[in-house]
């Protein structure tokens, strides 16, 4: 073992024990005193002499025992104290040094505090509900043979029948999302709740913070109507009025008693944090709860009304598998209709697992690449350290000669090291603050539990730890190797020795060719993603997304129930609109491009027949004529709608489901059977044309779509799309008083050009890409500092060698040629490495990458190409100065 | 770290001397003393206030372990025993010892 480590060891063993110590320290000099006394009456001294004599022989006690004790302690505050001036002092002597230091360290603590304070909000953090761990999400899954169907939604009655025959697993509550319209006194907003069970807030151990909860008879429709407020919609529409506990407001027209409000800390995911997937829409946070108040319609088990979700607090004792059984077991008498040999199943989710999904393999991921960095900027400050030390070797031998030991000077190190690296983090957490920020606002809504974010207590202790860990991490090597160079010239009693050099420049080598490695990995997966999000946006091109507006609005149930009132309000909109001067087209949509799919439905072809089974599953969506034309769809065959349709029952399909249908079966002209929410019987609809395919989410395969005229069924939530000839924020407000003059009870959530929404649905993906891109570029950046760094130190160390070289003939562009080859092998080394470690490290990528393959050649070669480029030029200036030198200069160096 | 403390060399010197003492058993602190003062004829007399600084030095750095026994006029004391490492060591100043001295002495005799 080391003697450093023993010391270390002895001196901690001495911290835990020192009051032990310090007593045998005492019973020690007592001993040595006591034996004294003894030897000197035995030489015959007088009594009263001998106790004087042997203290006077012994000297000072207290400073002997002083001094032992110092053995075995570390340094005192003052020693400490000293040591950090003289630390500033070294610093303040090399400043280019010290400000690379700084910088650099503030960037890898500043990221990695920044990054982590999102990890820990996100990932590790219980959420904030009693026992979070027993929590579960349930959903039901259905298997045709081999084939396996998660359903995204729990269908009531089903979920009664676990209730009934499964009650001992737990405590289970039904929730549905729902947006609504709440009426205030002279505005009406639209917000979004969830209908829930009275046993909820029982579930997730939160009670209200004024008011009380449901009553489980409120579960059932015609049992009242109530409501319980969050903090934030309390303080935002009703003033913090605490006298609201009991009141009635006006929701969609019928009025709703306020149950309580909730405490302010009061967290609950959002929709589609809740259904686990992406819906039109869904990203709004809840805001309120009402009462589940189930339908007739809704509490049949069947294959119908998949509407819910389902969050269980599992009885303690019972395992999720023995849970899942039972369920099972309950969900077994789902009776299936006419689908044969489907079978219905349980799946429990652990409901953190289920609301942070794929986002937490992703977090890990950037955290892992944050850390790169910041190793990367600590093997450079080594680096650089052990350039700077090769003229500390000097200052080093003195302070040895002057009886330093190893451990102080390694300590000496380590002090300095500390005091740049508390410097560097101290810069970073300031910046982490405010990148923090940053990132809030920047990232993908898709991204859970984003408001919780904050640098908190644990994240500043997280700072500290990887400072303090930067710190030894870039000055230890440094520090021993300086050491023992030292003391090893000082045996010798020699000036540096072109050994020793050679010795330096090998780790230094070392050093730069593993940057290099480390960089390639960065960059390799960093390219893969940038090329994905390239592709991902080339797949979903559209002409002129700015030019295209979008209004979201909705007719109030309240007052339009009838459905020829709901015809009327969108065709009064739609006319009103055109009638905008910059106006080119406008049209209205259920459901946005890129927002999500709409309604699912199956699709009966009158040329094809199916059984119910086996027909296509398509996304429906009623639009106007003049959508296609607003929106920028193209159209591949047959027509679109024009106005003189108006009340014909004609669709149109996409373009995939034409192509689904068998061949000899001529998409236009074909006819679907359709009922209509309204309609007793079937009704027959022509298709007139086939449209292009438009995703519903950037990054899958489009759906098969139908194009429905709202006249054969009005929607009740309505975009209004519009094509302008201007850009198209600049008829936003116009648009706004139109549909409030047709109706000021509407509610418009939401007013975004097309470019917001696909800017805002392939926000995740260009989050996590800057994110790679920043750390891969600022990792080049710091392995070509570290390679200048190199490149200029050899070649300071080498000018007598190059000297002597030019002496014997070799010519300028020779040893700028030498010096480019060293480089050039070091970053092939290097390279070389970082290609075998990225060829692993890029598999773990394949979820995140899009149409690119892992292994991408391309991506490998360039990646290649562009290091050694960034090497030739971060070594060409240490080269030519290497050439420029002057042979009767360079020979008589020293 | 004290860098300054005067008389480095004879701290050397002192280690190497305790060391040496203890090479054939477990002495403690008083008896220490008086051995290398007996050996050098009292030409080397080891100041206290430097002797248990130098002990403790020792064992923290993991030359000497030590632990309590009774001393023969039957106290409690604190005996000292050159461990694996304070053996090495004590060869390796042997040696060096070995080495100057007689470079020195050469040195001297000449002219």
């Amino acid at each position: 073992m080391h003697e450093m480590f023993r010391v270390l060891r002895a001196r901690i063993k001495a911290f835990l024990k020192r009051r032990q110590l310090e007593r045998d320290l005492d019973e020690e000099i007592a001993f040595h005193l006591a034996e004294k006394r003894q030897e000197l009456e035995e030489v015959g001294m007088a009594a009263q002499e001998v106790a004087m004599t042997a203290k006077r022989q012994f000297g000072n006690a207290s400073l002997a025992k002083e001094r032992s004790r110092e053995a075995w302690i570390f340094g005192s505050v003052e020693n400490t104290m000293r040591d950090v001036k003289y630390a500033v002092r070294v610093l303040r002597k090399a400043p280019a040094f010290s400000v690379i230091a700084l910088l650099t360290l503030a960037f890898g603590i500043g990221a990695n505090t920044a990054i982590f304070s999102v990890v820990r909000s996100v990932v590790l953090q219980a959420l904030p509900y009693q026992e979070p761990g027993q929590l579960y999400k349930i959903q039901e899954v259905a298997h045709d043979g081999a084939k396996r169907f998660p359903l995204t939604c729990v269908a009531a009655g089903n979920f009664l029948l676990w209730t009934r025959h499964a009650s001992s697993v737990g405590d289970l509550s039904l929730l549905m999302p729902s947006t609504d319209y709440l009426n205030l006194k002279d505005e009406t907003v639209e917000i979004t709740g969830v209908r829930a069970s009275a046993n909820l807030f029982r579930v997730l151990g939160i009670q209200p913070w004024i008011g009380h909860s449901f009553s489980t008879d409120e579960d059932y429709m015609g049992k009242g109507r109530s409501v319980i407020l969050t903090y934030s919609l309390w303080k935002r529409l009703f003033q913090s009025d605490s006298g609201i506990v009991g009141r009635t407001i006006d929701l969609n027209g019928f009025p709703f008693v306020v149950n309580g409000v909730l405490p302010e800390s009061f967290y609950f995911p959002r929709q589609n944090e809740l259904y686990g997937t992406n819906i039109a829409g869904w990203t709004h946070s809840i805001e309120y709860f009402v009462n589940l108040a189930l339908q007739p319609n809704e509490v049949r088990p069947g294959m119908q009304m998949f509407n819910f979700a389902v969050i269980g607090r599992l009885r303690p004792g019972i395992s999720p598998n023995r849970a899942n059984e039972q369920l099972d077991v309950a969900e077994a008498q789902v009776p299936t209709g006419g689908l044969t040999g489907v079978k219905m199943e349980v799946e429990l989710h652990p409901l953190r697992a289920a609301i942070v999904g794929d986002a937490e393999r992703k977090l890990w991921m950037v955290m892992a690449s944050a850390a790169v960095v910041l190793l990367l900027v600590c093997v450079n400050l080594a680096g650089l350290l052990i350039a700077k030390g090769v003229g500390r070797v000097h200052e080093i031998g003195v302070r040895a000669a002057l009886g330093a030991s190893r451990l102080a000077i390694v300590r000496q190190f380590l002090i300095e090291a500390l005091t740049i690296s508390a410097g560097g983090g101290a810069l970073g957490v300031v910046a982490a603050y405010w990148g923090v920020r940053v990132l809030v606002r920047a990232a993908p809504v898709e991204i859970p539990r984003l408001p919780s974010i904050a640098i908190d207590g644990r994240v500043l202790l997280f700072s500290a730890a990887i400072t303090v860990s930067a710190a030894v991490l870039f000055s230890l090597v440094p520090a021993f190797w300086l050491s023992r160079r030292s003391s090893a010239g000082m045996v010798r009693a020699a000036g540096p020795t072109t050994t020793v050099d050679r010795a330096i420049s090998r780790i230094h080598q070392a050093v730069a060719a593993i940057e290099i490695a480390f960089c390639t990995v960065l960059l390799v997966s960093a390219i893969l993603l940038a090329q994905s999000l390239v592709r991902v946006l080339r797949a979903n091109a559209w002409g002129n997304v700015s030019h295209v507006l979008t209004l979201g609005f909705s007719a109030p149930p309240s007052h339009y129930q009838d459905a020829s009132r709901r015809v009327q309000l969108i065709t009064d909109v739609i006319e009103s609109a055109r009638n905008v001067p910059t106006v080119e087209a406008a049209g209205i949509t259920t459901a946005l491009p890129f927002t999500g799919q709409a309604w699912g439905n199956d699709v009966d072809f009158k040329e094809a027949p199916q059984t119910a089974k086996d027909r296509p599953n398509a996304d429906w969506r009623f639009v106007s004529p003049d959508y296609f034309r607003a929106a920028g769809m193209a159209l591949i065959s047959g027509r679109f709608l024009t106005r003189s349709d108006y009340g014909h029952p004609l669709i149109l399909i996409s373009q995939r489901l034409a192509n689904a249908l068998p061949r000899g079966v001529h998409a236009v002209g074909a006819h679907v059977y359709w009922t209509p929410p309204d309609a007793k019987a079937p009704v027959l609809y022509e298709v007139i044309g086939v449209v292009a395919d438009v995703r519903a989410m950037p990054e899958e395969q489009a759906p098969y779509m139908m194009y429905v005229p709202y006249w054969v069924w009005p929607p009740w939530g309505i975009s209004l799309v519009v094509r302008t000839n201007v850009d198209a924020r600049g008829v936003a407000a116009s648009l706004q008083q139109i549909i409030r003059r047709t109706d000021n009870q509407i509610a418009i959530p939401h007013v975004e050009s097309l470019r917001d929404i696909l800017n805002q649905s392939t926000a995740a993906r260009r989050f996590i890409t800057s994110l790679g891109l920043l750390f891969a570029l600022s990792a080049t950046l710091l392995a070509a500092i570290g390679l200048y760094g190199l490149l200029s130190l050899s070649a300071s160390q080498r000018t007598r060698e190059i000297g002597v070289r030019m002496a014997l003939g070799a010519q300028t562009n020779e040893i700028f040629r030498m010096f480019l080859l060293e480089a050039t092998a070091l970053a092939i080394a290097g390279l070389g490495c970082g290609l075998a470690c990225a060829w692993a490290v890029t598999r773990l990528l394949r979820g995140f990458l899009y149409e690119v393959k892992p292994t991408d050649l391309a991506t490998f070669i360039s990646v290649c190409a562009g290091l050694l480029a960034v090497a030739a030029v971060a070594s060409y200036a240490p080269a030519r100065r290497a050439a420029r030198v002057d042979p009767v200069t360079a020979l008589k160096w020293d | 770290m004290r860098e300054t403390d005067s008389g480095e060399l004879l701290r050397d010197t002192l280690d190497m001397l305790i060391l040496k003492a203890v090479e054939h058993g477990a002495l403690h602190g008083y008896a220490i003393a008086s051995l290398i003062q007996k050996r050098s004829d009292s030409a080397l007399r080891v100041e206290e206030g430097a002797l248990y600084p130098a002990l403790h030095r020792l064992e923290v750095r993991g030359l000497l372990d030590s632990e309590w026994g009774f001393s023969e006029s039957n106290r409690r004391a604190k005996y000292y025993n050159l461990t694996a490492a304070g053996r090495k060591q004590l060869a390796k100043e042997t040696a060096r010892w070995k080495f100057l001295s007689t470079a020195i002495a050469r040195v001297m005799e000449t002219a």
